[in-house]
């Protein structure tokens, strides 16, 4: 079993590193997978993602959390960078979908 | 010929009830019946199969991995390897898996003991197989998901709270007599629940359910099928962990427990399937020792069993016999009054050890054996666990005749030969209210 994390996003775009920047989340030191609605198949995937990078995500929120607080945000050299946005969470969501799919295609029938 | 119209009526019935519950033309094609056919793949995978004539299909791949094949530090791993089968795989999701089986009536379902797992598939003939298909993607390819196994840690806590007393002795008599491999629990230790994580699992897979550890067995599938089957098989390779187990013995593991009732599990070494000759003569002294009565309300007429009725009358009693690839148990299991659990297992000891066993004891038990073995081949999930773990041992299986002849090949003194190897020294394993239960030590 072997869930490949993948850095950055598929393809490096211009206007796909415009989008990111402009999102804003980065500059409190989030990457994308912190900032996902909480959704049911969400909430599974956080559920069997490993403790390590549940640890990390917490502490990124937390810390965004006081940033926001204090209404401040990072110096810039510690904003996650477009390259460097960490899908922690792709592979175990991609998989809960799966699931989810294959008891909906069920149900159909 | 009034009689002869009415037997051509009864074939007729016999006919519209086949087709109505297995549509398959291979039913009737099938004449010779219990025989039983095995082929060796170069990968010596063993694929065995007969043919019964009933409706339901069953097929199971058998590996030679159980609690034997256990280590120290993976203790309670086979017992988790039962609680994961069903569980997600490479090739199919816990959900897929029971819904599809599910849809087709068929039956999934894993069992093992000290040296062997058996993945079974039970199915009408005519979804054999959607069934096949099942069976391989929960057999093979397994990943073991760390949630689905949490998930499934209060399912290893209802097994365990489930254990009667009785297995729970004999569990412990096993640990007192082996220490390690065959020592080994097939029930994994409270403090392991929870423990096992998923790379431990994976790696006892990998190692221990290996292509030339396993065999296919199927009764009523056509052979070729099977052996298609068994070839197109994704199973890791490899030799596997055979831990040796010699019998160590001579003391006792006791839980106390409370309650009124004692359950306590005897035994010296017995015989090993090393050779065939030995497990039966062990098999036969079984029954002369005596194992639970065949008639209702009986008494059971074995030579330890009636010393140990005479001694303590409200005991159950049963011979016990544990063969496995390289060395057995044999002894007695005795279950009942805390007060007459002393005087049960003394006689039952001093009759393991001197006992005096007639010609007719041993006719009586042959004959016991005999129809025991019979029984066994005529039911169909005994008969495929049957397949399964001969030709794991023996490399190949027996026929009901070959098995039966094997049993009127022994002779008394056979028998009484096996039985005067049993001065080694005992080991007990006793749960209960254990007030009266003597120490092994006592004995040695």
């Amino acid at each position: 079993m072997s869930y490949v994390i993948r850095r950055g996003p598929r393809k490096i775009t211009a206007i796909g590193r415009w989008a990111y920047n402009l999102s804003g989340f980065n500059q409190y030191g989030l990457h994308h997978d912190d900032v996902l609605y909480e959704t049911e198949d969400v909430k599974e995937a956080l559920r069997r993602l490993p403790q390590q990078y549940v640890d990390e995500r917490n502490f990124r929120i937390t810390r965004a959390l006081h940033l926001s607080m204090t209404k401040t945000i990072l110096p810039k050299d510690q904003w996650t960078k477009y390259e460097e946005d960490f899908r922690y969470l792709e592979p175990y969501l991609e998989e809960v979908q799966r699931e989810r799919e294959e008891k909906e295609e069920w149900n159909k029938q | 010929m009034a009689s002869s119209t009415a037997i051509s009526k009864v074939p007729l019935f016999r006919t519209l009830a086949a087709r109505g519950y297995a549509s398959q033309p291979a039913v009737a094609a099938a004449i010779k019946t219990r025989e039983i056919q095995t082929t060796t793949l170069p990968n010596k995978l063993i694929v065995t199969s007969t043919e019964t004539g009933t409706p339901i299909s069953r097929v199971s791949i058998t590996f030679r991995a159980g609690a034997r094949n256990e280590t120290y530090e993976n203790q309670g791993v086979s017992h988790y390897m039962r609680i994961a089968a069903g569980l997600t795989t490479k090739h199919a999701t816990t959900f897929g898996i029971t819904r599809n089986v599910q849809q087709v009536g068929g039956n999934l379902f894993v069992t093992s003991d000290r040296e062997a797992t058996t993945y079974v598939i039970e199915v009408t003939r005519d979804h054999l197989e959607t069934a096949l298909q099942f069976l391989e993607k929960t057999a093979t390819g397994q990943v073991f998901k760390p949630w689905e196994i949490e998930d499934s840690t209060n399912r290893v806590k209802v097994d365990l709270a489930n254990i009667p007393d009785h297995i729970r002795a004999i569990e412990l008599l096993h640990r007192a007599a082996y220490r390690t491999g065959l020592g080994n629990s097939i029930f994994c230790q409270k403090h392991k629940v929870g423990k096992i994580s998923s790379e431990t699992l994976q790696n006892f897979y990998q190692t221990n359910f290996t292509a030339n550890n396993a065999s296919v067995s199927g009764i009523n599938i056509d052979h070729n099928t099977l052996t298609g089957f068994a070839q197109n098989l994704q199973l890791p390779t490899g030799e596997g962990k055979i831990n040796q187990s010699n019998y160590h013995g001579g003391v006792d593991l006791r839980l106390e427990k409370g309650g009124r009732n004692a359950a306590v599990a005897v035994a010296t070494s017995g015989g090993s399937w090393s050779s065939i000759q030995e497990g039966v003569a062990f098999m036969v002294l079984q029954q002369v020792a005596g194992v639970t009565p065949n008639v209702k309300y009986g008494n059971s007429a074995g030579v330890i069993s009636k010393s140990i009725q005479s001694a303590a009358p409200n005991t159950a009693v049963c011979a016990l016999n544990a063969g496995y690839t390289d060395s057995g148990l044999f002894g007695f299991v005795v279950n009942g009054p805390a007060k007459e659990s002393g005087a049960a297992v003394e006689a039952g000891i001093k009759s393991l050890k001197s006992a005096t066993i007639t010609d007719d004891d041993i006719a009586r038990g042959k004959a016991q054996l005999k129809s025991l073995i019979s029984f066994n081949y005529e039911s169909d999930p005994n008969l495929l666990i049957e397949l399964g773990l001969q030709s794991m041992i023996f490399k190949g299986v027996l026929s009901l005749k070959d098995a039966l002849s094997a049993v009127d090949a022994i002779q008394a003194s056979d028998v009484k030969n096996v039985a005067r190897k049993l001065s080694n020294k005992v080991s007990i394993g006793a749960v209960g209210y254990l007030e009266h239960v003597p120490y092994a030590a006592d004995f040695n």
